[in-house]
């Protein structure tokens, strides 16, 4: 009934990853980086791209000498079999707890500032729901929503940063650069990983056309979302000021609830930036969704790519109602990204590449 | 014919989904309350249960659409007061909704009006901003106003403009031919993102006139969430002159014998400090205006180049006594609402560090502060 032959272009590859990585955290990101160095808190995406590229390099100089192959087939290729099983398990459960939390931080977004009165449960089902039929029809099918869907979410945005940026008091980013190395160090090293979705391309080279270009895809991706990070925190900043940066726990909804239009038709211009996020956050629950059902799929050796989709979507669902409420819900996230955010970044694809190399797998090249 | 059964039951089953989402309400059963007024309550019941005390007293004033609108409409009057009187805001809103028989919207709310009573007491301004501030229906971008007196008065009056001072005031301030000398606009957003900067912040005041008429001019000055003083039109148009926000000012010199105007077009301000023995600040600003009434004569006339620069230094002397004056004020409150500290701050943190210990205590009020007034006239109008 689907027909989709599991190969995306390069191009479409930067998209998913730039939405992949342009999920909730964006939300939380001036507060995090002012955490870290205050009203400077702009310079820290850019110094975590160095980082970043870091991660890229790790990932794709694993997923570059085994082309044509996921995660799943290079890991069964490098490893003995019930050890690559247990990798895989893994990544696909820190994948799925990933997703539940991403999930329900962006069911609380939606009920406190959009639909306060619709049950979170709702909110979340029908995200999963709908992530789950786009996601049935394969990669190249989400890939091909994600061509499209970049327009509606970074066209209403860079409106609205414009209307910011007219607006904005830049002397709230004054005095500048008033920290110290070691805070822009550990803040950078935090920052980064919001690139955790780069480890999606431990399966997407994998169903690249052209997989010798994964590298360049990456640090494409992540060059772009720094810059858009860069320019949210100093918009946010200069916008709202350092304090309610940091006192509030999404300030650039703070941000978009700060415009002023004089005498414009559309009152509250934050609904035109939240459907923008709305599509952003559904592209990466699919990527969420996608890539466990396909390691299940895969390590099962199916024909079908998709048996795995809906049985995945309750696991999601219960990891999302797990939290007691916005505040653990929060606290888990940034938890769990410190400390199990790097593995699948650095380690383990660095190991997995040192094993091959000792054992002279894949292409040299 | 499974097919056939299970599309009919898929069909029946969609229609679950197309039934609209919770928050749904249509517009017609929606009270959009365009003002609120928030004052202190009263004192008599604070032995009563914690629910039940008074320490609010919020106006909630809705319009009735259909009557604004010049349409019929089954309601007496234009607009609604109602008033609720709470322990905290948020208890107050709970608490009109059970004198309303619609949902109260408050997205569209144009001012939120406080009164004297409120702003002098620290806990309960701060905690009515903080509500103000965590609910998210309020716009960041909702006028604030103060009174001298009663809040409620004020959204309660006549106002033979417009009967919805929330109106009123939105279109005042949006209003961007009106010249910006009488009142400085504040909103939640920047109220809130001043307080935090330099725990001090300007409310522009509303009043009623003797004749009746709605008057924004002057402003409350607050510092660490409690009334310091007021400030009247001219303290504040030293305060906007000071901020570089002075647009179509009218001032007024006499210049051999009769009264010459002249128009404010654009401002330009810096603030320098010099550090040598003693730390101070140079405000230097730069106006660009024209003339606009002069009484002319044969023998007076001021299309001339040395007449134009005598004309000069008298409106430089008269914006430097408006600035003066304010500065005064500021000292005498002991409070920086002119950001002079926030200014030295953001150039000179390491000076900062030096100073700021004291700031609030004796070292602005010691700081001497240059005022340096460059006036360009552009024109004479049509007239020598």
């Amino acid at each position: 009934m689907f027909s989709h032959n599991g190969k995306i272009s390069t191009r479409q590859v930067t998209i998913l990853l730039i939405l992949q990585m342009f999920n909730t955290n964006i939300l939380l990101l001036p507060k995090l980086c002012t955490y870290y160095v205050g009203r400077n808190g702009y310079i820290l995406p850019i110094v975590a791209l160095v980082i970043g590229i870091l991660y890229v390099y790790c990932i794709t100089s694993l997923t570059m000498r085994f082309p044509n192959m996921t995660l799943v087939e290079l890991t069964k290729s490098i490893l003995p079999n019930w050890l690559a099983y247990i990798l895989l398990t893994l990544f696909a459960i820190k994948v799925l707890i990933g997703t539940g939390l991403e999930l329900r931080m962006f069911g609380e977004m939606i009920s406190q500032v959009m639909l306060p009165k619709t049950p979170i449960m709702v909110i979340m089902s029908i995200i999963l729901l709908t992530t789950s039929y786009l996601v049935k029809s394969g990669v190249e099918a989400t890939a091909r929503m994600g061509e499209v869907l970049v327009y509606f979410i970074f066209v209403p945005l860079i409106i609205v940063f414009i209307i910011i940026a007219l607006g904005a008091d830049y002397r709230e980013l004054l005095p500048l650069f008033q920290t110290n190395i070691e805070s822009v160090g550990v803040g950078a090293l935090n920052i980064s990983f919001l690139f955790i979705p780069l480890e999606f391309l431990l399966m997407m080279t994998g169903m690249m056309e052209k997989p010798d270009k994964a590298r360049k895809v990456g640090i494409v991706a992540i060059v772009i979302i720094a810059i858009l990070e860069s320019i949210i925190i100093l918009l946010t900043i200069a916008e709202i000021g350092l304090g309610e940066t940091q006192r509030q726990i999404w300030p650039v909804i703070a941000l978009m609830q700060s415009i002023g239009l004089t005498n414009s038709v559309v009152e509250n211009q934050e609904v035109l930036m939240m459907t923008g996020w709305v599509l952003s956050i559904f592209m990466y629950l699919s990527s969420g969704l996608y890539f466990p059902a396909l390691i299940g799929s895969r390590s099962c050796k199916f024909k079908r790519e998709n048996v795995f989709v809906l049985p995945l979507v309750p696991i999601i669902l219960f990891i999302a109602i797990w939290p007691q409420g916005l505040v653990q819900a929060y606290d888990w996230y940034l938890s769990f990204q410190y400390y199990f955010g790097i593995w699948f970044l650095i380690p383990i694809p660095l190991i997995l590449l040192l094993i091959a190399k000792f054992r002279r797998l894949g292409s040299e090249k | 014919m499974k097919n056939k059964i299970l599309l009919g039951i898929m069909i029946s089953l969609s229609s679950l989904m197309l039934t609209g989402c919770w928050d749904n309400v249509e517009i017609n059963e929606r009270h959009v309350v365009l003002e609120v007024a928030i004052d202190k309550g009263s004192e008599d019941n604070l032995e009563a249960n914690i629910q039940d005390r008074d320490y609010y007293q919020v106006t909630y004033m809705i319009p009735d659409i259909g009557k604004l609108s010049g349409e019929n409409s089954l309601a007496e009057n234009v607009k609604t007061p109602i008033i609720a009187k709470s322990p905290t805001i948020a208890k107050s809103v709970d608490d009109i909704e059970s004198k309303t028989q619609n949902t109260l919207s408050f997205t569209h709310t144009k001012a939120l009006i406080f009164g004297e009573e409120l702003i002098k007491d620290k806990k309960l301004f701060r905690a009515a901003l903080d509500s103000l501030i965590r609910n998210k229906q309020i716009s960041r971008g909702t006028n604030i106003l103060a009174v001298q007196g009663n809040a409620g008065d004020i959204v309660q009056s006549d106002n033979y403009q417009n009967p919805m001072i929330g109106l009123y005031i939105m279109k005042y301030f949006n209003n961007t031919e009106r010249g910006t000398s009488h009142a400085k606009q504040q909103v939640l957003g920047n109220m809130v993102k001043e307080i935090q900067n330099t725990n001090i912040t300007t409310i522009p005041e509303i009043e009623i006139n003797e004749e009746g008429t709605l008057k924004i001019d002057g402003a409350a000055v607050i510092k660490d969430y409690e009334l310091v003083g007021w400030l009247d039109e001219d303290e504040v148009r030293g305060e906007l002159f000071i901020d570089g926000r002075v647009y179509k000012v009218p001032t007024i010199v006499e210049y051999e014998g009769e009264y010459l105007t002249y128009d404010i077009n654009q401002q330009k301000r810096t603030i320098s400090f010099k550090d040598e023995d003693k730390l101070q600040a140079i405000i230097k600003i730069i106006v660009k205006g024209n003339i606009t009434e002069y009484n002319s004569s044969k023998d007076q006339y001021v299309f001339d180049e040395k007449k134009i620069a005598e004309i000069s230094k008298l409106i430089e002397e008269q914006i430097k006594n408006q600035m003066q004056k304010t500065i005064n004020t500021s000292k005498t409150m002991n409070t920086d609402f002119l950001n002079i500290g926030l200014e030295l701050y953001r150039k000179h943190p390491k000076l900062w560090e030096k100073y700021k210990q004291n700031w609030d205590v004796d070292e602005y009020k010691k700081l001497p502060i240059q005022i340096d007034v460059e006036v360009i006239v552009q024109n004479t109008g049509t007239v020598e």
